[in-house]
C-alpha cells in the first residue's frame, strides 16, 4: 500500500527577524501594516506569532490576494518552543510576586494554539484552527496536519504557520549572547487537490489558484514500521522556497512508520521575497 | 484510502478524580458524583480559587516497574496509563508491534507546564536550550514502543476533539492503521491557578467545593479547573472487524471553526460556535432531530454558558426543547485540554449504558436557558444512537464532534 496526499501550494510567503532589534521591528511593523485587528496583537504577541503574521502578509501579497476573504479558511499553526522568553518573565515575575504576579494574559499569548489563534483574528478566518507540533521538528506536525485536513476537504483551504527560533534565545542572557538569534516563519496556502471537472469560483479558492501553485507539499507513505526521524528547521524551509527554480525540486523530511512529507517545486521560480524584514 | 469509511472507537482509557477506568468514570458521572475538592498540592490562602478537581496519584499499568514508572513527571504518567488501558481495551496491547499505531495528543500548554515545573524544582530546563528534549507525544512512542507517526495538536479546551477529529483523517487516509487519540492535562499547579482566578475565570465557592461547578445555574460563577486525560483507541470499521472486534461508537462527524475575534476576550457572536456544531452535523449526516444527547461545553462561566445556549438555538432550532442536554463539568470540573476527551468517553458511556449523566448543582436553571431540556440532578434513562459534544477552546476555537452507536 502507498499513499500520497498532495496539495497545491497557492501562496507562500516568510519573514526573519533578529533579536537585536525586534521590539523596534514590531512596532515598526504594526504601524505599516495599518491593520486594526493586527494592531489589537502587536503589543501582547509573542515574537513567533509576529514573524508568521508578517509572513502571512506577504504570502497575501506576493500572491496578488489583497482584499479577498478567508471567511472559511482554517489554520495550523506549528511554532516551536513558543514563550520561551515570556514564561521565564512571568515565572519569574510569580516567583516576586505570587499570586498577584500571575498574569491572566500568559496563557492565551504562550499556549500552542496561540499563533494559530492570533492569525485567525487578524485575517479573519473562522474555519478549523488549532496548534500543532511545540518542539524540535515542530513543522512537520504542521506539515502532516495542515496537509492531512486540506487533501480531506475540511474546508476550503488551510494556512500552514511555522516558525521557529534558530538558535533559541535564552533568558537573561544579553544582547550580545543573543545576537545570533532569529525568528523564522514561513506561510503556506494548501488548497484541496484538485478534482476533474468544473469548481466553484467561491472568492477564495479557484481551481485556477491550483492549477497556478508554484509548490506542492505532499504527505507520502510507503509502509515500514521504523521509526526513524529527521530533524528539520524552518529555515530549510525558506532556503528551498527562495532558491529552488527547477519544476520537480523537492525538499523532503522522513516523520515516522514509513511517512515522510515532501515540498516540491511544481514550476519555474517567478519572483524572490526579501529575507531579513 | 476511502474518505467516507466510518471510523470507531474500539478501546478507551482515563485518568480523572472520578476514576481511572472508562467503566468507573461512567458509573461516577451517572451517581452524579463530584471529583472536586480543597486543593491541598500547594499553599492556596493567597488564590482567589481554592478548589479543584485534582490528581493524588496516577495509577501504574501492568508491567511497568514501579521506579520507572515513577521517574516519570505526572503528565506523563497520565498519557502512558490512558494510552495503555486504550491498547488493552481494544485488545492490541500484546499485538501492537505489527501495526502503524499513530498518536494524535491534544495538550495545549506542554511547554508552559513544563517549564514552569522545572523552574521551581531548580531544574533551569527553560534556560538549556542544547538540552531541548523532543515533545511528549513523540517521547511517547518510544516509552508504549509503537510506530507512530505521532503529533501534538493544541486548541486549548478544544484540543481533545480535534485529536480526535484528526486521528479519524489520518486512519481515513491510511497513513496509520490504528491511531491512539484524545487528550492529557495536569494545570493544578500555582501559576495555572493563579492565571486563570486573576482572569477571573474561576468559581470562588470554595466553601462548598463539590457545589461550585454549576453549570446553566442562576448562581455560577466560574469554571473549577480539573486534569486527568482519556484516550481512546480509533480504527476503520475494516479494520476492526478483520479483527473480529465490534466498536464502542462511532467517531462519526467533527466540526472546527474559530471566532477570530479576540485572542484573550469572548465573542458575544454565537454564529461561529453555532457554525462548528452545524459542520459536525453535516459531516455526520445527522439531522439535529436526531440528536438524542448534548454533552455541552458548559463550563459555569456566567457569559459562556448563554453563549453555548444562544448557538445550541440556532443550530437545533424548534428542536433544541426536545433534546436532552448536561454539562459533566458540574463533577470533573474543567479538564482544559482534556476536557473534550473526558466527555467524548462520557458520552460513549451514555451510548453504551443508555443513560445520561446529569448536569449536577443545577438547582436554579437561568432563566436564559431556561428552555433547554437539562438533565437535572440525576441520570436519566434514554437509549442513545446520537450524541453531540461541544468544546469551545480559550481564545476561541470551536468544535463539536457527534458520536454514534454502531449497529
Amino acid at each position: 500500500m502507498t499513499l500520497d496526499l498532495c496539495c497545491p501550494v497557492a501562496a507562500w510567503g516568510h519573514a526573519t527577524v533578529p533579536f537585536a532589534g525586534f521590539d523596534d521591528w514590531r512596532k515598526a511593523n504594526c504601524q505599516k501594516r495599518q491593520s486594526a485587528a493586527f494592531a489589537q496583537t502587536c503589543k501582547l504577541g509573542d515574537e513567533q506569532t509576529m514573524v508568521a503574521a508578517e509572513a502571512m502578509f506577504r504570502a497575501i501579497d506576493s500572491a496578488g490576494w489583497s482584499g479577498r476573504s478567508f471567511e472559511e479558511w482554517g489554520i495550523v499553526a506549528a511554532p516551536q518552543f513558543l514563550g520561551r522568553l515570556r514564561m521565564w518573565s512571568a515565572i519569574e515575575r510569580y516567583r516576586a510576586l505570587e499570586v498577584r504576579g500571575a498574569s491572566p494574559r500568559h496563557i492565551p499569548t504562550v499556549s500552542q494554539h496561540a499563533v494559530a489563534g492570533t492569525l485567525s483574528v487578524i485575517f479573519q478566518c473562522r474555519g478549523p484552527c488549532f496548534g500543532a507540533g511545540g518542539s524540535q521538528g515542530s513543522l512537520l506536525d504542521g506539515f502532516v496536519n495542515a496537509s492531512s485536513l486540506a487533501a480531506g476537504g475540511m474546508a476550503p483551504g488551510f494556512w500552514l504557520a511555522i516558525s521557529q527560533w534558530s538558535p533559541e534565545p535564552l533568558p537573561q542572557a544579553s544582547d550580545a549572547e543573543n545576537a545570533e538569534a532569529r525568528c523564522h516563519a514561513a506561510v503556506l496556502a494548501l488548497l484541496p487537490p484538485v478534482p476533474a471537472g468544473p469548481q466553484p469560483d467561491d472568492g477564495s479558492r479557484t481551481k485556477k489558484d491550483a492549477e497556478d501553485a508554484e509548490f506542492e507539499l505532499a504527505v507520502r507513505f510507503r509502509p515500514t514500521l521504523h521509526r526513524h526521524e529527521v530533524d528539520a528547521n524552518v529555515s530549510d524551509v525558506q532556503d528551498f522556497l527562495d532558491a529552488s527554480t527547477a519544476p520537480g525540486s523537492v525538499w523532503k523530511r522522513s516523520l515516522a512508520a514509513g511517512v515522510w512529507v515532501e515540498l516540491r517545486r511544481r514550476r519555474a521560480r517567478f519572483a524572490a521575497l526579501p529575507r531579513v524584514a | 484510502m476511502d474518505a467516507q469509511e466510518p471510523v470507531w472507537i474500539t478501546g478507551a482509557g482515563c485518568v480523572s478524580t472520578m476514576g481511572c477506568s472508562p467503566d468507573k468514570l461512567i458509573d461516577n458521572a451517572l451517581e452524579g458524583r463530584s471529583g472536586v475538592r480543597f486543593i491541598e498540592r500547594f499553599a492556596v490562602p493567597n488564590h482567589p480559587c481554592q478548589i479543584a478537581s485534582y490528581l493524588d496519584q496516577v495509577p501504574r499499568p501492568e508491567g511497568w516497574s514501579e521506579s520507572a514508572f515513577a521517574a516519570h513527571q505526572p503528565w506523563e504518567q497520565i498519557l502512558i496509563w490512558c494510552c495503555v488501558a486504550a491498547m488493552r481495551d481494544a485488545g492490541l496491547w500484546d499485538d501492537r508491534q505489527s501495526r502503524r499505531v499513530g498518536l494524535v495528543l491534544g495538550v495545549g500548554g506542554e511547554w508552559i507546564v513544563r517549564w514552569t515545573q522545572d523552574h521551581f524544582e531548580q531544574v533551569p530546563s527553560i534556560r538549556s536550550a542544547q538540552d531541548d528534549e523532543m515533545g511528549l507525544a513523540r517521547r511517547a512512542l518510544g516509552w508504549l514502543d509503537i510506530s507512530g507517526p505521532s503529533t501534538t495538536v493544541a486548541a486549548a479546551c478544544a484540543s481533545g476533539n480535534y485529536s480526535l477529529g484528526v486521528a479519524r483523517q489520518w486512519l481515513r487516509q491510511g497513513l496509520v492503521d490504528v491511531c491512539l487519540a484524545g487528550g492529557c492535562e495536569y494545570s493544578v499547579t500555582p501559576m495555572g491557578l493563579a492565571g486563570f482566578g486573576n482572569l477571573g475565570a474561576l468559581s470562588r465557592r470554595n466553601d462548598e467545593p463539590c457545589r461550585a461547578s454549576r453549570p446553566f445555574d442562576r448562581g455560577r460563577d466560574g469554571f473549577i479547573m480539573g486534569e486527568g486525560g482519556a484516550m481512546m483507541v480509533l480504527e476503520t470499521a475494516s479494520h476492526a472487524r478483520r479483527r473480529g472486534i465490534q466498536g464502542r461508537c462511532e467517531v462519526a462527524g467533527f466540526g472546527g471553526s474559530s471566532d477570530a475575534f479576540h485572542s484573550v476576550m469572548p465573542s458575544d457572536d454565537p454564529e461561529p460556535s453555532a457554525r462548528a456544531i452545524d459542520r459536525a452535523l453535516r459531516d455526520a449526516r445527522v439531522a439535529p432531530a436526531d440528536v438524542d444527547y448534548i454533552n455541552a461545553h458548559a463550563t459555569s462561566t456566567p457569559l459562556g454558558d448563554i453563549h453555548e445556549t444562544k448557538a445550541l438555538e440556532r443550530v437545533f432550532g424548534e428542536h433544541l426543547p426536545h433534546v436532552p442536554l448536561s454539562s459533566t463539568k458540574s463533577m470533573t470540573g474543567h479538564m482544559l485540554s482534556a476536557a473534550s476527551a473526558i466527555e467524548a468517553l462520557l458520552c460513549l458511556g451514555a451510548i453504551e449504558r443508555g443513560a445520561l449523566p446529569p448536569t449536577i448543582n443545577l438547582d436554579e436553571v437561568d432563566p436564559e436557558c431556561a428552555h433547554l431540556d437539562h438533565v437535572r440532578k440525576e441520570a436519566r434513562p434514554r437509549r442513545v444512537n446520537i450524541a453531540v459534544s461541544n468544546s469551545f477552546g480559550f481564545g476561541g476555537s470551536n468544535t463539536s464532534l457527534v458520536l454514534r452507536r454502531v449497529a
